[in-house]
């Protein structure tokens, strides 16, 4: 009792928003996996990384957390949901119980792989580690842009590259692939591919006049 | 406190990987590697709050490598999500068991 006591009065506000957020964090990343529809499933992923986010401030790294807002809650999962929005994806979900033999075993393996890292977690001696004295400017953008642009820099051009060949591959894989040989059929032969005109007479209205 | 984050950062990532096992969902599949990701992301950070100490290393060489993560979650997402589109396109579905031309 006594030892519980003065675990819960060595706890501070951090450690109790650091514990409020991580509850967050796994309850909507486990609605990612279990919600049948992708929609939610996106909406719960908005929220893991909006409790990720808050995890990263208490964690000091403030320009990560403003990062993650930006760049996850407000353009991956905005891709996503655009993309379920134009697939009009009703559910695939009730073909899911087909494959029950899968999930049973899919489900132990990923918790061995949970317990297998827990316990090197646990018998390892990180706990001995403390946390690096508290500056004003830890996690703040300039001491980022100092690693980045100077003993980091090779990996921040490729990592641009990397997204240049995306932005190129995402653009060709998405746009509708061009009909050549119809295109070429209709610049040879225009002409003859065209309805012929009406009689006429039939475009002629009766129109009755009193 | 170090080992607290790690642990949740490890409870995500196997729930990333369940995800990814037994979701039929392509873009749900996504969704769980996103999961995985960000996990990764919580360890560097984590460590580079704790591991400061260790000599010769910058404490924030662990948010220059989230970072990068970011980057390659988002060509990732980007480049996987045009793919479904075509896929979408061309075979009309979105479920990972009829998509298996390339299967045995």
């Amino acid at each position: 009792m006594d030892t519980i006591t003065s675990y819960l009065s060595s706890l501070t506000a951090e450690h109790y928003f650091f514990f409020l957020f991580a509850i967050v964090a796994i309850a909507s990343s486990l609605e990612v996996v279990m919600q049948r529809s992708p929609l939610y499933s996106a909406i719960a992923l908005v929220f893991t990384m909006a409790s990720l986010a808050a995890n990263f401030v208490l964690l000091k790294a403030q320009f990560l957390a403003a990062i993650q807002i930006i760049v996850y809650a407000g353009a991956i999962i905005v891709l996503f949901v655009f993309v379920i929005m134009l697939l009009n994806v009703r559910a695939e979900e009730s073909r899911l119980d087909r494959f029950g033999a899968l999930r049973f075993i899919a489900v132990p393996s990923a918790l061995v792989l949970f317990l297998g890292a827990f316990a090197a977690i646990r018998f390892s001696n990180l706990d001995t580690l403390s946390p690096s004295p508290a500056s004003a400017a830890a996690g703040t953008t300039e001491r980022i842009a100092e690693l980045m642009f100077t003993k980091y820099l090779l990996p921040f051009e490729a990592a641009s590259v990397l997204i240049m060949m995306a932005i190129v591959g995402a653009l060709v894989l998405a746009s509708r692939a061009r009909d050549v040989e119809a295109e070429m059929a209709a610049i040879e032969a225009p002409a003859e591919s065209e309805a012929p005109l009406p009689e006429p007479e039939d475009r002629l209205e009766e129109v009755e006049v009193s | 406190m170090l080992t607290t984050v790690l642990t949740i950062s490890g409870l995500m990532f196997a729930l990333g990987v369940a995800g990814v096992l037994t979701r039929r969902n392509i873009i749900v599949i996504f969704m769980a590697i996103e999961l995985i990701l960000n996990a990764a992301n919580l360890n560097f950070v984590a460590f580079s709050r704790y591991w400061a100490s260790i000599g010769g290393i910058s404490p924030h060489t662990g948010e220059v490598f989230a970072v990068f993560v970011m980057v390659v979650a988002a060509a990732e997402a980007a480049v996987g999500l045009g793919l479904v589109i075509a896929l979408y396109r061309n075979r009309g579905t979105v479920s990972v068991d009829d998509i298996d031309l390339l299967k045995w």
